[in-house]
């Protein structure tokens, strides 16, 4: 299908694009969420702000412990790049998890937190990580950015422009782990740790899922059952069973809530156990 | 797709009961209700324009009360016609008192159709939920203002 009619504006700064959003406009940095709803003519935007122009929204960096990445930065780009593979692998695991080829060549990190689809990679591994998200007006924890089902705490014109991710530091390993929908490749759930041991005990742990609950969450009761533990195969299984406690687990064709809950447990104990072997 | 949904609402029983069948209230709780005008007793119908992420429809239903038991419950049956799919379901609504309090039970089953059922399948019962709790916290604020009481 063809989408309905639209305006088209392709925005050089951002500056520029701000003034073009707002109302029933929308931005378009990798359209491939946007371009496949209009389409469908699910979504049907009067204009087209098209901001994948816009030279500072691009490319990664490391400045001290936080490796930042523009919001146009390609999933694949994330996958490949030196910098994030170096400062925080698991990161660049679950960004060569999304989707297929085309999604991950031209998808961005940007485009993908502001869409905040529940099914989505990113948004799991991001709360993990404890990352922050850069807007035009402000920086915002990605636990408190990911609001609901599609929402998050964007506001009307607001653009994200980069993703903060801390490097995970000595002691500290981190992984993500997910049940592909054999289909769409798509999260049916996916769940990401961060895992700091000092000699052989779980210091602190972050966990953050996606896929379950209509947005991404993090496990704080399995966080404390895990935290202080010996990290031994009981106290992983234990604290994973805990996992789908933080969320409404959804239900839908691919998984039932019942099946959604059992997954949150085990995507939850291969992603701590990944993340605990990598520190 | 089925829903059922629990609400605890911090006012008397017989408040609520008259609260939910006051369409005036009715019209200023449902999400993206635009207008709800009565079509005779116990039969409304109400022009609403719901988003959901990227989806963005307006719908026309009509919604008809009926098995009415004050102050426990009610039947009711809803169709709706929309640009991205049809809908129609029914469901019950209950109310039971517990320490002072009244417990809202919701229980409904639908299906929908068009667009929206072909594509956004695994989206339907997640947006359902959302747009429930959505109306149901409208609600709490109304009932907590006390502008229907």
């Amino acid at each position: 299908m063809q989408p309905s009619k639209f305006e088209y504006r392709k925005a050089s700064t951002l500056d520029e694009a701000v003034s073009l959003g707002g109302g029933e406009a929308d931005y378009l940095a990798g359209g491939h969420s946007l371009i496949p709803a209009m389409k469908l003519r699910l979504s049907e935007p009067s204009t087209l702000v098209d901001i994948s122009g816009i030279g500072d929204l691009k490319g990664i960096s490391r400045d001290g412990d936080t490796i930042k990445i523009g919001a146009l930065t390609t999933h694949s780009e994330v996958a490949s790049s030196g910098v994030v593979n170096d400062g925080c692998a698991a990161l660049a695991d679950a960004a060569g998890m999304i989707g297929d080829p085309q999604v991950r060549n031209r998808g961005t990190i940007g485009g993908n937190v502001a869409h905040a689809d529940p099914a989505s990679d990113y948004p799991g591994i991001l709360v993990a990580l404890g990352a922050t998200i850069v807007t035009t007006g402000r920086s915002t924890a990605a636990e408190d950015f990911f609001t609901g089902l599609f929402e998050t705490a964007l506001g009307e014109g607001e653009i994200v422009t980069e993703v903060q991710v801390p490097a995970t530091g000595d002691g500290t390993g981190a992984a993500y782990s997910k049940f592909f929908n054999p289909a769409s490749r798509y999260a049916v759930v996916g769940v990401g740790a961060v895992v700091t041991k000092s000699g052989g005990t779980c210091e602190s742990c972050r966990i953050g899922v996606t896929g379950a609950s209509d947005h991404a969450y993090r496990a704080t009761a399995a966080e404390e059952a895990l935290s202080g533990s010996d990290l031994g195969d009981e106290a992983i299984a234990a604290a994973a069973a805990k996992v789908a406690d933080g969320g409404e687990m959804m239900s839908d064709l691919s998984a039932s809530a019942q099946y959604r809950a059992h997954l949150c447990s085990v995507m939850a104990s291969r992603a701590i156990s990944e993340a605990a072997s990598r520190a | 797709m089925k829903l059922e949904r629990e609400y605890c609402i911090d006012q008397p029983i017989d408040l609520v009961w008259d609260s939910i069948l006051n369409p005036d209230l009715l019209a200023e709780i449902l999400p993206g209700c635009k207008s709800l005008t009565a079509l005779s007793d116990n039969h409304y119908k109400a022009e609403i324009e719901i988003k959901v992420g990227p989806v963005k429809g307006a719908y026309t239903s009509e919604l008809t009360i009926s098995d009415i038991r004050p102050p426990s419950g009610y039947h009711f049956e809803v169709r709706g016609i929309g640009t991205k799919g049809h809908m129609s379901g029914g469901g019950d609504i209950a109310l039971t008192e517990k320490d002072g309090l009244t417990v809202l039970s919701f229980c409904a089953e639908g299906n929908v159709s068009g667009i929206l059922a072909r594509v956004g399948q695994r989206l339907i019962e997640a947006a359902g939920k959302k747009l429930m709790d959505q109306g149901f916290n409208n609600f709490q604020e109304k009932m907590a203002e006390g502008a229907y009481a």
